[in-house]
C-alpha cells in the first residue's frame, strides 16, 4: 500500500512540479503571484479535449466560447513574441488570432489528438500572456499597491473559473471513457498478458506481481522529466533565459542595457504557460473530466508547494511539488484518529473532530503551508 | 428651494441627506413590490458585510482574502447557540460578535506580522481550514450534513416570527443593523484609533515612530472586522435557516472583497453603495436568469469581471475616499493628553545617547563595523560621510525598526537597542525621513493631525508657518517637494515636547536656499527653546553652519573616520580627500 | 463622481422595478394552482430535475384538467440543502401553492422539513430515501422504499456473493451515511466484516488514496453509497489503481445512462439498487415510456428515463385525483393523502399501487438489484 501510494504521491507531484514551475516563473519575475495560473492550466486541458474530441459533455455553445478565449489569447501571445507599437505587428497578430477563433469553431472535434495538443500549447501559452497584458501588466506599469495586484490576480482567477462554468455548464462533465485511447483507460488486467499488452490495451502497467502502475501515470511523470530538462537546457543555453533573470533581477538595470524587460516578463509567462498547458492536458486526461473549479485547490496547493521549496526559486518550487504530492499522497494512511482514540478517554472523543486525515484531504497542505510561511518562510531552497 | 440649498451650511446638508436616506429605507417596504423588498434584504445584507470587511481592508490597507472563514464562524456560533442552547435571537448576536472578535484576534496573532502578500496567503489558507473544520467536527457542527433546523427568529417584541416572506421582517431588522454598524464604524474612524488605522495604511514605518504600536493596531483592526463579519454571518444564519460548509469558500470572499473594490475601498458610505448596487445586481440578474432558464454561473463571471476592471480602470471605487473624518477627529482630540512618557532623567555620564560598537551587515556588505557615538545632553551632532556609508542605517538602529547584530545603544543609560520601536518613540525620540513620507490624500494640516497626540490647532497653523508652509488647507500633492520635506519636520516638532532626541536624516535634500533658510531658523530656535538633542545626517555644511552644531562625526565604511567641532573638520585635509578626492580643495 | 453614482443608482433602481414588479409575486389567475416540483435543476444532478419536470408535465398534459389550469413550479435545490431551504422558503406562503412533488436528495428532503412542516404542505417524495426523513413529518408521503429495506437488501446480496471482507464508501450527506450504518449493523447477522469504512464529499475529485488504502485492506465486496457523478469516478480510479472486488453501489448510482457513458468498461459487472426498474413488458411501462420518448426523446434515443420518474409521474397522478376528488387546497390535500392507508384507497400508478402507513411511507415496496451487463442494466439474480 505505501509503494502505490509513494508512486501516486510522485505523479501528483509530477503535475503539481508543472503548474510550480509557472507560478515560480510569475512571482520572480513579476512579482506577483498568479492565482490564475491553475485556471489557465485547465482551461488548456478544456481546449484540447474540445478540439480533440468535441467533448460529448460539453453544452452546445461551449466551441463558441472557447473559441472566443483562444482567438483572443491567440492575438496576445503572438504580440509577445514580435515587437510592440507596429501596426504591422499588430495586424498580424489580429489576423493569427482570428484564424485561430475560426480554426477552432470549424475543426472543434475533428482533429487528431496530437496535433490538438500541439496546438494548445502555444494557445494556452498565449492564454497565460493575456492574463499578463491584459490585467498584471497595466497594474505594474501604474506602480499599484500590492493589494491592488493581488485583488486583480484573485479576481482574474475566478473571472476564469466562471468563464469556464459558463462555458462547459455545471451538470456533469465527465467525457465518455470510451473515446479515450486504450492506453489512457485503466482497466482490469485479465491473468496472462504481456506486459506491453497490459500498457497498451488495458492501460496498465505491471510493475511486480502485487504493484502496477497506470500507464498514464507512468507517462506523466515521464514528460516531466523531459520538460524539466528541457527548461534546465533552455536557462543554461538561452539568451532569452538570461533575459528573463535580469528582468526579473534589476528591472530598472536591464532597462538600460535595452533588453525590453516588459515583452521579456511576458515572455515568462509565456513559458510557464506553456509549461502549464502541458500540465493542464495530463490533469485533464488523469482525471477524465472537465471541472472548471479544478484549478482552485491545484492553485492553492502549487502555491504551498512553491511557499515550502522556497518562492522565487525554480528548484525549490519543483521539490516542493514532490513533497506536496507525496503528502496529500500519504497523509490517509495515517490512521491519527486511530492513536488519539487509543490515547483518549471515550467521552472525550465524542466532542473531537474527524481525526481520519483523508476528511482532511487538503487541508493537510493548508496547514503546512501556514506552518512554512510562520515560521520558515523562505522556504528551503533560495533563489 | 436652490437658495434654500445653497445658505444652509454644508454640515446640515449632510444631516439633511443622511436623513432622506435613512428616511427613503424605512419607507421603502411600504411602497415597493415584495420582489423589490427582498432586494433591499439582500442590498443590506451586502452592505453589512461590506462594512466589517472595510474595516481591515479599505481602512488598515491589510489584504484579508479569508473573510468567508469569518462569516461561516460566526454563522454556525449562531446556528449552534440557537438551537444547542435555546438562546433568544438577540441574546445571541452580541455573542456571535464576540466569538468573531475573539477568532480575528487568535488568526491576527500569527499572521499579522508578515508581509501583506504572506499575510493574504494565510488567510485565504485558514479560511479553507476553517470550511473543512466546520465540515469534519461532526459533533458540533452537523458535519458535512450541513446545519439545518434552525428555528424561527422570534424577537421579544413582536407576536409573530420574523418570516423571510415577505421579507419586511427581516428587511427592517437588517437596516436597524446596517444603521447601528455604520454609526459604530463612523464614530470609530474619529477616534484615534481610527487614525491609527490611517497611519498604518499610509506607511507603517511612520506609524512606529509616532509611537503607535502597530501590531496591536492592526490586531484591533482585524478583531472589529471579524466581529463584524461575524454579525452578517448571523444573519445568515436567521435568514436562510440551513447552513452547510461548501458556502463558505473562495468565490462569497472574493464576492466581498469585489462590493469593496466596486464602491470605493475605506469610505463606508462608498462601501454601503457598492453593496447594494453589486448586492442588487446580483439579485436582478439571478432572476433574469432564472426565468430566462439560462444557467447562474454567469453571476460569478459579471462579479469577477467586474472586480478586475475596477481594479484596472477606478481602483478607488465609484466612492473614493475622502478625508473628510478628520475634521471631525480635530474637534475630539484632547490638547492636555500626551501618549508618549519622554524620559528625561540624565543619565550619569550626561549623555543622552551613547551608541556602543554597533555591527550591521545587509547580505556580506557590512554598513556598520564597531561604530560608537555619544551624544551629549542637549547638543547636535552632525554625522556626514560618503553615500553609502551607513549614515542611515544607524538612524535606523537607533529608531528600533532594525535590528543591530552586534553591540548596544542606550538611551540616558538603558538599553533601548532590544525595544520595539514604537516604544522607543514613547521614550522621546523622533525622526524625519530622507525620502518623501508624508501622505499625498490629505493636506498638510492633516498630515500634522494624523500623528500628533494632542495638540491645539493654534500650534498646528504655527509650526506649518515657521517651516514655510503658507497654506495648510491645500492638499499635500500639489505641494512642491521643498514643502512636502518642510512637512515631515513640522510634523515633528509640532509638539517638541513630546521629544527629548531628535534624529534628522537629510532634512535639507532638494530644498531651495529659501526654503533651507527658513528650516534652519526654525530648528535653531527650537533647540534653544526646547534644549532638544539632536543628530543630524546632513551634506549641506552651509545648513550645519547656519544651524551651529556642536559636533562633526565622519563616518567611512561603518566606522568613525574622524570627529571633532565644525570648523576643524571642515578644514581637515583627509576629510575633503574622501568627499572629493585628490587635486581638489574646497574653497 | 456624485453623478456617476446617481446615474448608476437610477439604472439599478429602474431596472429593479422593471424585472420585479413584472415577475410580481401575483399570480396570473386567482384560480389557478400551482404544484411544487423540488428537485436539482442545477449542478451535477440537473438531468434529474429535468426528467422529473418532463415526466410531471407529461402527466398532466395527458389528463388535462377540465377545471383551473394547474401550473408547474420548479423549484431548484441546486443537490444543496441550504439551496433548498432558501428555494423552499420563497415560495412556500403562496397560498396557490397547494402542494408538491419533492426531493431527490434525501440531506434536501431533511434540511426542508421545518419549512414544509410550518407551511403545512403536502409533500410526496419522489426518492429521497433516508428513514429519518418521515419522522415526525405529516406532511411527508413517500412513494419509493426506504433505506432500511435498501440496506438489507444489499447486505444480503453481498452474503450471496460470499463475501467475507468489506469496504463501505460512502457520500457524507444522510443519505450515504444513513446506508452505510445500515449496512455495517446488517454485517453480523449477514456474516461479513468491515475492513475499511472511508467517507468523501461533493469536492473530493481525487479518490486514488482512498481506494489504494482500501485495496490493501483486500476486501471482497465494496459498497458505494453516493450519488453518481462520483461513483463513476471511484470506479474508473479503482480500476486504475487495480481494484478488483465486487462493487455493490446504491440507488444514488441508479442511473444507466450517465453511469455507462461516464465508467465504461469499469462499469461492467458493478450491482446498483435501484428503487424501480422501468419492464417493457408491463403494459403502463411501456406506454409511460412511449409517451415519454415522443414526448422528450431526443432524436429517437431510447435511453431510459430515471427510475425515479415512475414514482413523480405516479405523484402527480395521485395529486390529479385529489384535484378530481375537489380538494383544492393544502388542508383537504393532506388530509386526502392521509387517508390513502389501505390498499383499497390506493393509488394505481405504473408502480403499482401505492398507499401509505402512519408514518407516511408507502406500503410493500423494495428496493431491487441490477447488474451492468453489456452496458445495460440487467435485473441480478
Amino acid at each position: 500500500m505505501i509503494i502505490d501510494l509513494f508512486i501516486n504521491g510522485l505523479v501528483q507531484g509530477s503535475l503539481l512540479a508543472l503548474i510550480c514551475i509557472g507560478y515560480s516563473l510569475a512571482y520572480g519575475t513579476a512579482k506577483v503571484i498568479n492565482f490564475a495560473h491553475a485556471d489557465v492550466m485547465i482551461a488548456g486541458g478544456g481546449y484540447l479535449v474540445l478540439l480533440w474530441s468535441g467533448g460529448t459533455a460539453t453544452p452546445e455553445y461551449a466551441p463558441l466560447f472557447m473559441s472566443m478565449l483562444f482567438g483572443f489569447a491567440a492575438y496576445l501571445g503572438v504580440l509577445t513574441w514580435l515587437s510592440e507599437n507596429k501596426v504591422l505587428q499588430n495586424l498580424v497578430a489580429l489576423g493569427i488570432g482570428l484564424a485561430t477563433f475560426v480554426a477552432t469553431f470549424v475543426f472543434s472535434g475533428r482533429m487528431p489528438f496530437a496535433l490538438a495538443a500541439l496546438l494548445a500549447i502555444p494557445l494556452t501559452a498565449g492564454l497565460a500572456v493575456a492574463t499578463f497584458r491584459g490585467v498584471y501588466l497595466p497594474l505594474l506599469r501604474r506602480d499599484a499597491p500590492r493589494a491592488s495586484v493581488l485583488l486583480a490576480a484573485l479576481g482574474v482567477s475566478i473571472a476564469l473559473e466562471s468563464y469556464l462554468l459558463v462555458t462547459w455548464g455545471s451538470e456533469r462533465r465527465v467525457f465518455a471513457a470510451n473515446r479515450l485511447p486504450s492506453w489512457m483507460n485503466a482497466e482490469a488486467v485479465p491473468e496472462g498478458v504481456s506486459r506491453w499488452q497490459a500498457a497498451c490495451q488495458y492501460g496498465v502497467l505491471p510493475l511486480t506481481r502485487s504493484h502496477s502502475i497506470p500507464t498514464l501515470d507512468l507517462l506523466i511523470v515521464i514528460i516531466f522529466l523531459a520538460v524539466v530538462t528541457g527548461l534546465g537546457l533552455f536557462f543554461r543555453l538561452s539568451r532569452a533565459a538570461d533575459a528573463i533573470v535580469a528582468s526579473a533581477d534589476a528591472p530598472m538595470a536591464a532597462r538600460a542595457c535595452g533588453i525590453p524587460v516588459e515583452r521579456v516578463l511576458g515572455q515568462a509567462f509565456f513559458i510557464g504557460g506553456a509549461i502549464a498547458s502541458i500540465g493542464g492536458t495530463l490533469y485533464v486526461l488523469r482525471s477524465k473530466s472537465l471541472d472548471p473549479m479544478a484549478g482552485f485547490s491545484p492553485g492553492i496547493l502549487a502555491f504551498a508547494a512553491c511557499v515550502l521549496g522556497g518562492i522565487g526559486s525554480l528548484r525549490g518550487a519543483v521539490v516542493g511539488a514532490f513533497l506536496t504530492g507525496l503528502i496529500t499522497s500519504l497523509a490517509p494512511a495515517i490512521p491519527l484518529d486511530q492513536w488519539v482514540r487509543a490515547c483518549l478517554p471515550v467521552n472525550w472523543v465524542e466532542f473531537l473532530p474527524s481525526l481520519s486525515l483523508s476528511d482532511w484531504s487538503y487541508g493537510v497542505v493548508y496547514a503546512l503551508m501556514i506552518l512554512i510561511i510562520l515560521f520558515k518562510p523562505e522556504g528551503l531552497f533560495k533563489r | 428651494m436652490k437658495e434654500l440649498l445653497s445658505c444652509m451650511a454644508q454640515r446640515q446638508r449632510v444631516w439633511t441627506a443622511h436623513l432622506l436616506v435613512c428616511i427613503a429605507v424605512l419607507a421603502f417596504p411600504l411602497v415597493a413590490t415584495r420582489g423589490m423588498v427582498s432586494l433591499g434584504f439582500v442590498s443590506l445584507q451586502y452592505a453589512l458585510f461590506a462594512l466589517g470587511l472595510n474595516v481591515i481592508v479599505g481602512w488598515t490597507g491589510l489584504l484579508d482574502l479569508g473573510a468567508a472563514g469569518f462569516v461561516a464562524i460566526g454563522a454556525y456560533s449562531t446556528a449552534i447557540l440557537l438551537t444547542q442552547f435555546g438562546l433568544p435571537p438577540l441574546a445571541v448576536l452580541p455573542m456571535s460578535c464576540l466569538v468573531g472578535f475573539i477568532a480575528g484576534i487568535l488568526l491576527g496573532l500569527p499572521t499579522l506580522r508578515h508581509r501583506l502578500d504572506y499575510f493574504a496567503i494565510l488567510t485565504l489558507g485558514f479560511a479553507e481550514l476553517v470550511a473543512l473544520g466546520i465540515r469534519n467536527w461532526g459533533p458540533i457542527t452537523g458535519g458535512s450534513f450541513g446545519y439545518s433546523g434552525i428555528p424561527a427568529t422570534h424577537l421579544p417584541f413582536l407576536v409573530a416570527p420574523l418570516r423571510a416572506v415577505p421579507p419586511t421582517g427581516f428587511y427592517y431588522l437588517a437596516a436597524s443593523m446596517v444603521a447601528a454598524i455604520y454609526l459604530f464604524v463612523a464614530w470609530l474612524r474619529s477616534t484615534s484609533l481610527g487614525r491609527h488605522f490611517h497611519v498604518i495604511k499610509h506607511s507603517e514605518t511612520v506609524g512606529q515612530v509616532y509611537g503607535i504600536n502597530i501590531y496591536a493596531v492592526k490586531l484591533a483592526a482585524f478583531g472589529i472586522s471579524a466581529s463584524i463579519l461575524a454579525a452578517g454571518g448571523f444573519f445568515w444564519t436567521i435568514y436562510q435557516r440551513s447552513i452547510i460548509w461548501t458556502e463558505f469558500n473562495v468565490l462569497l470572499s472574493c464576492l466581498l472583497l469585489s462590493l469593496l473594490v466596486v464602491g470605493g475601498m475605506g469610505n463606508p458610505k462608498g462601501v454601503v453603495l457598492g453593496a447594494a448596487i453589486i448586492g442588487s445586481l446580483s439579485e436582478l440578474i439571478r432572476r433574469f436568469l432564472t426565468s430566462a432558464g439560462l444557467p447562474q454561473n454567469i453571476r460569478f463571471l459579471i462579479f469577477s469581471l467586474a472586480l478586475v476592471s475596477f481594479i484596472l480602470l477606478k481602483p478607488s471605487g465609484l466612492v473614493p475616499d475622502r478625508p473628510s473624518w478628520l475634521p471631525r477627529l480635530r474637534r475630539r482630540l484632547d490638547p492636555q493628553r500626551h501618549p508618549v512618557s519622554v524620559d528625561r532623567n540624565v543619565s550619569t555620564t550626561g549623555a543622552v545617547l551613547e551608541v556602543r560598537q554597533v555591527v550591521k551587515s545587509f547580505g556580506g556588505v557590512r554598513a556598520l563595523d564597531g561604530f560608537s557615538l555619544t551624544v551629549e545632553e542637549g547638543t547636535c551632532v552632525a554625522l556626514i560621510g560618503p553615500n553609502g556609508s551607513g549614515k542611515t542605517t544607524l538612524l535606523n538602529l537607533i529608531n528600533g525598526l532594525i535590528r543591530a547584530e552586534g553591540g548596544t545603544i542606550l538611551l540616558r543609560g538603558k538599553r533601548i537597542d532590544t525595544l520595539a520601536p514604537f516604544r522607543i518613540a514613547r521614550l522621546g525620540i523622533g525622526r524625519s525621513f530622507q525620502d518623501l513620507s508624508v501622505c499625498e490624500e490629505l493636506t498638510a494640516e492633516d498630515n500634522v493631525y494624523l500623528t500628533a497626540g494632542g495638540i491645539l490647532p493654534a500650534q498646528v497653523d504655527g509650526v506649518l508657518r515657521q517651516f514655510g508652509i503658507s497654506d495648510g488647507h491645500v492638499n499635500c500633492a500639489s505641494l512642491p517637494y521643498g514643502a512636502k520635506k518642510s512637512l515631515d519636520l513640522a510634523r515633528v516638532f509640532v509638539d517638541p515636547t513630546r521629544w527629548s532626541l531628535v534624529l534628522l536624516d537629510e532634512p535639507t535634500a532638494g530644498l531651495t536656499q529659501f526654503e533651507a533658510m527658513d528650516v534652519v531658523r526654525s530648528l535653531a530656535a527650537l533647540r534653544k527653546q526646547e534644549k532638544l538633542s539632536m543628530v543630524v545626517v546632513s551634506h549641506d555644511s552651509m545648513f550645519l553652519e547656519a544651524l551651529g552644531v556642536d559636533r562633526v562625526v565622519v563616518i567611512h565604511r561603518g566606522l568613525v573616520y574622524k570627529a571633532g567641532s565644525f570648523s576643524t573638520i571642515r578644514n581637515d585635509k583627509d576629510v575633503q580627500r574622501l568627499f572629493w578626492g585628490d587635486n581638489r580643495e574646497k574653497t | 463622481m456624485k453623478k456617476y453614482c446617481a446615474i448608476a443608482v437610477v439604472l439599478v433602481a429602474g431596472l429593479a422595478w422593471l424585472l420585479t414588479g413584472c415577475h410580481g409575486q401575483h399570480d396570473r389567475t386567482n384560480e389557478e394552482m400551482i404544484i411544487g416540483v423540488v428537485g436539482p435543476f442545477d449542478g451535477p444532478d440537473a438531468y434529474i430535475g429535468k426528467e422529473i419536470m418532463n415526466s410531471v408535465k407529461l402527466y398532466f398534459d395527458q389528463h388535462p384538467s377540465g377545471g383551473e389550469p394547474i401550473r408547474l413550479l420548479p423549484i431548484d435545490t441546486k443537490s444543496n440543502p441550504s439551496d433548498a431551504v432558501a428555494a423552499l422558503q420563497a415560495v412556500a406562503s403562496n397560498p396557490r401553492l397547494v402542494g408538491l412533488i419533492a426531493f431527490y436528495h434525501s440531506s434536501t428532503a431533511l434540511a426542508g422539513k421545518p419549512i414544509i412542516q410550518e407551511a403545512k404542505l403536502p409533500s410526496i417524495i419522489y426518492s429521497a430515501s433516508n428513514p429519518a426523513v418521515t419522522d415526525n413529518a405529516p406532511y411527508y408521503f413517500r412513494l419509493v422504499p426506504t433505506d432500511d429495506n435498501q440496506a438489507i437488501v444489499l447486505a444480503d446480496y453481498a452474503k450471496t456473493l460470499g463475501a467475507k471482507r468489506v469496504a463501505i464508501l460512502y457520500y457524507a450527506d444522510e443519505y450515504g451515511q444513513g446506508l452505510a450504518d445500515g449496512i455495517k449493523a446488517r454485517a453480523n447477522a449477514d456474516g461479513f466484516g468491515v475492513v475499511s469504512i472511508q467517507s468523501y464529499d461533493s469536492t473530493t475529485t481525487d479518490f486514488r488514496p482512498v481506494l489504494t488504502i482500501i485495496k490493501a485492506k483486500n476486501p471482497d465486496v465494496v459498497f458505494i453509497c453516493g450519488f453518481v457523478e462520483k461513483s463513476i469516478a471511484i470506479l474508473n480510479q479503482a480500476a486504475e489503481r487495480g481494484l478488483r472486488s465486487k462493487f455493490l453501489a446504491g440507488d444514488g448510482t441508479f442511473s444507466e445512462e450517465q453511469l455507462i457513458d461516464g465508467a465504461g468498461i469499469n462499469a461492467e459487472g458493478v450491482y446498483v439498487a435501484g428503487p424501480y426498474v422501468f419492464d417493457e413488458s408491463n403494459e403502463k411501462n411501456k406506454s409511460f415510456l412511449d409517451a415519454y420518448w415522443s414526448a422528450y426523446g431526443q432524436g429517437g434515443s431510447r435511453e431510459k428515463p430515471a427510475s425515479w420518474t415512475a414514482f413523480a409521474y405516479d405523484a402527480a397522478g395521485i395529486f390529479d385525483s385529489a384535484f378530481r376528488a375537489g380538494h383544492r387546497d393544502r388542508a383537504s390535500i393532506e388530509q386526502f393523502l392521509k387517508d390513502m392507508n389501505s390498499p383499497e384507497k390506493g393509488y394505481d400508478g405504473i408502480t403499482g399501487r401505492s398507499y401509505f402507513n402512519a408514518k407516511g411511507d408507502a406500503v410493500g415496496r423494495q428496493f431491487h438489484l441490477a447488474i451492468v451487463k453489456n452496458q445495460r442494466f440487467v435485473a441480478a439474480q
